[in-house]
């Protein structure tokens, strides 16, 4: 008898057990997860960023904060983050503008407003390295349309090299990088103007509001908070900025174009400079978070905070 | 399918059933042309001296002279390789039409040995950087690795390759090392030691449209003046009919034109008393400026092209005046029509027109080149040299050579006295001659730590230049970088290396290696 009983026994203390640490269990695996896809290559990465980690010599010697000192005066690096900066800010501005215009002009309802709005939203889904190929064959000197069709609005051929005459390159790598993030910042915005009532409208209406007045004194206050939400979200996204840049330009010419993800994939692959570009990624780390943390403090509400 | 008619053919031609010449016609048609096995195969027919009557080899330095292998060195490889049937090798090869290279001659190398060949193909920075990343990790991935030369001061610092010096001193007969061309036998050691079996001369060809010049009275130029010159004639003569007088792939590949033109005009690129950069010297300066003007007549999109483009422009007719590897040549002449494989080479108008001469200045750079190198982390580091060096044997490779699929190109001298290879078309003699030619003159790349930044530098520098930077600041800049690349990597290690170089043929213009 003793002994029929003693599964029984097992079971209840497991199941006991189980229900002492349910919280631990289900837990525990997403933890792992994280751990070894994000706390360990931070970790690692970190390690690498204060030792010599070059594979042609053996070990490797703790060297203190050299590697950061190191990137922190190459010039290239300077500029690559003072570039990224001045882009990052470029391109949210215009596609902030952009994209209000394109959700003001969508608020109200007008025949083929149902198809228009997908297709506006369709380079949102595409490959950002597959929209820098594209835009490269449409950019391209010599057989892209796009001279060809300027040719027709400016008198005498337009041969412009897109991808290396100062400043048009900077025109093509902002142009494509907005046709393909406009639609984020439209799609926010237009979801937002939707939630204004109409009641603030009709009221500005009757006052006798002009259509500017009515978006500078109702709809842009209003709009701030998702507005703030829209900018953060596509300037965290955009200091990445890397793709177009890689099929464009590939950071030429010179280093005019390197933008600091650039710099730190040119660091990696062909020059295999692994610790000074792990300092690197860590200072642009810090970067990104001091300026994420200043516009999060603008959108949230004290309280909340 | 194709393999079983690939190795049906190979059996009929192993049996004496068709010639060798329709044996890479049919093979062509299948869209690997220049493929065979005649030599390996019979070979094995005629049982080929066994590897284990070979003496023992000898470590460290070049040991081959006197205890050398005699027979063909395809016969010994795939004798000696039998013992280790049942095996896989994993080989690294650049992607594309390159791998189609082991991905033939693989199976046929099954057949033989019993050992089989998987191809990870790789872009060719990646030979590199997955190399590395493999040996970091120990995980013994890869066998047999494809790398460029001017890789192995890395490659060798971190103990990415193996010497073979054992192996060729056991396996590799005298006359199959006497017969690679003395600037490709040179690139395979570094300190004393031999890294690998070279397989592709990848020396800078110069060429021109024959018709071109005969009608407009030109001769092939001989400096980067007269290129300019020449250039600017025709464009003049014939832009309006969509001809340009040269074209450049400028995109990325600006370091090794630099590189070629800079010593072309007696440039060195470091003083090696205290190791700082010369090229931003008045040299350098002549160099780059040289090459800014260059593009004046050239084709407007050359600062943009890399070299697939120059090549459709090339084959459409539209350039006078290219430099490319020598591939180029035979698909000028339409080897490649017809070839799936090889589809992104479009069809030639210019059949019967290129002219081919070493670059102007005298010395066009070997850009590229590889070595088949065996990884130190394999389990089959013995069977990995063997199935290399059947590869590169003179038999094997003379095949590879002629092919226009493969990209891999004559660098044996018993490939540029080949008269089959002279038959391939009216005046492929005169090409063999200009590849010979090209080789012997030939500077090579910087083989020393850090070559891949320095490059990048230039690069950079150039590209800065043409984008209208006075070539001197850009210099200056980019001699900043190298001092910088230098001191990080050891102004002493970095000397020792840099003149290590020097003594190597094809280091400067006056240390070429001469006619052969």
């Amino acid at each position: 008898l003793p002994e029929s009983r003693e599964p029984g026994a097992r079971q209840r203390r497991l199941s006991g057990w189980i229900d002492d640490h349910i919280r631990y269990l289900l837990v525990g695996p997403s933890v792992l997860l994280v751990l070894a896809v994000v706390i360990f290559p931070l970790a690692f990465s970190l390690w690498v960023s204060v030792v010599r980690y070059d594979f042609r010599t053996p070990g490797n010697p703790f060297v203190g904060l050299d590697n950061y000192i190191a990137t922190l005066r190459d010039p290239i690096f300077q500029f690559s983050i003072l570039r990224t900066v001045l882009l990052v800010g470029a391109l949210v501005v215009v596609e902030l503008c952009l994209g209000f215009i394109l959700a003001l002009a969508a608020l109200r309802p007008f025949r083929g407003r149902r198809l228009l709005v997908p297709i506006l939203l369709l380079p949102l889904f595409m490959s950002p390295i597959v929209v820098a190929q594209v835009w490269r064959l449409l950019w391209d000197r010599g057989t892209g349309p796009v001279n060809y069709l300027l040719s027709f609005l400016v008198p005498g051929d337009v041969t412009i090299n897109w991808f290396t005459e100062v400043p048009w390159n900077w025109v093509a790598i902002i142009f494509t990088d907005a046709w393909q993030w406009t639609p984020f910042m439209f799609v926010i915005l237009l979801a937002g103007l939707t939630a204004i009532p109409v009641s603030y409208f009709e009221a500005a209406s009757l006052d006798g509001a002009s259509t500017f007045q009515t978006i500078r004194r109702i709809t842009i206050p209003l709009m701030v908070p998702v507005i703030l939400v829209a900018v953060v979200f596509r300037m965290i996204d955009a200091f990445k900025f890397f793709d177009i840049i890689f099929i464009l330009t590939s950071g030429g010419p010179g280093t005019s174009t390197y933008t600091a993800s650039y710099y730190l994939y040119q660091q990696v692959f062909p020059q295999f400079k692994i610790a000074h570009a792990a300092a690197g990624s860590w200072l642009f780390l810090i970067l990104v978070t001091v300026l994420s943390i200043g516009l999060v403090r603008r959108i949230m509400p004290r309280a909340v905070r | 399918m194709a393999q079983d008619t690939m190795r049906a053919l190979a059996r009929a031609y192993a049996a004496g059933r068709i010639s060798r010449r329709t044996f890479i016609k049919r093979l062509g048609a299948l869209g690997m042309s220049g493929l065979g096995i005649s030599a390996a195969l019979a070979a094995v027919a005629a049982g080929a001296a066994s590897a284990s009557s070979r003496p023992a080899p000898k470590s460290g330095g070049r040991v081959f002279s006197q205890e050398a292998p005699t027979g063909a060195g395809d016969e010994i490889a795939v004798e000696a390789a039998k013992q280790y049937a049942g095996s896989t090798l994993t080989v690294t090869w650049e992607s594309g039409p390159q791998s189609l290279g082991t991905k033939t001659y693989g199976p046929i190398w099954e057949e033989l040995t019993g050992i089989k060949v998987e191809t990870v193909e790789l872009d060719h920075p990646d030979l590199f950087s997955k190399a590395i990343a493999e040996h970091i990790s120990g995980s013994g991935a890869y066998d047999m690795m494809e790398l460029s030369t001017a890789w192995v001061p890395d490659l060798v610092a971190g103990g990415v390759i193996l010497p073979v010096n054992d192996w060729v001193a056991r396996y590799q007969p005298a006359a199959d090392i006497a017969d690679y061309h003395p600037l490709f036998e040179g690139l395979q050691h570094y300190q004393g030691q031999q890294w690998g079996l070279f397989d592709d001369g990848d020396t800078l060809v110069f060429y021109y449209r024959k018709d071109i010049f005969e009608e407009l009275g030109l001769t092939p130029p001989t400096t980067w003046e007269e290129f300019i010159t020449t250039a600017q004639a025709i464009t003049d003569a014939k832009s309006a009919d969509g001809i340009y007088g040269a074209g450049f792939w400028r995109k990325d590949f600006n370091g090794f034109d630099f590189y070629q033109q800079y010593r072309s005009r007696g440039g060195e690129f470091f003083n090696t008393a205290d190791m700082r950069a010369q090229i931003n010297g008045d040299t350098g300066v002549e160099t780059l400026t040289s090459m800014v003007a260059q593009l004046v007549p050239a084709h407007p999109d050359s600062v943009t092209w890399q070299p697939i483009p120059v090549l459709n422009a090339w084959m459409e007719g539209t350039l006078a005046q290219v430099m490319w590897w020598p591939p180029f040549g035979r698909w000028s002449e339409g080897l490649a029509a017809g070839i799936e494989e090889v589809s992104f080479v479009p069809q030639s108008t210019v059949v019967g027109k290129a002219g081919y001469a070493v670059m102007p200045g005298g010395h066009g750079q070997m850009t590229g080149g590889f070595l088949l190198t065996v990884s130190p982390n394999s389990d089959n580091q013995e069977a990995a040299y063997l199935f290399a060096q059947w590869l590169t044997s003179p038999r094997i490779s003379l095949e590879r050579v002629m092919s226009p699929v493969y990209l891999v190109d004559p660098y044996r001298l018993s490939h540029y006295d080949s008269p089959e290879y002279a038959a391939l078309w009216p005046n492929a003699s005169e090409y063999l001659d200009a590849l010979r030619a090209a080789a012997s003159v030939a500077v090579i790349e910087p083989v020393y730590p850090g070559a891949q930044d320095y490059s990048l530098s230039v690069d950079r520098a150039c590209t800065s230049a043409y984008a209208g930077t006075d070539p001197k600041a850009a210099l200056d800049t980019a001699a900043q970088e190298w001092n910088d690349i230098t001191d990080r990597l050891g102004v002493d290690s970095q000397r020792a290396a840099y003149e290590e170089w020097l003594k190597y043929k094809g280091a400067t213009k006056d240390n070429v290696v001469g006619q052969v």
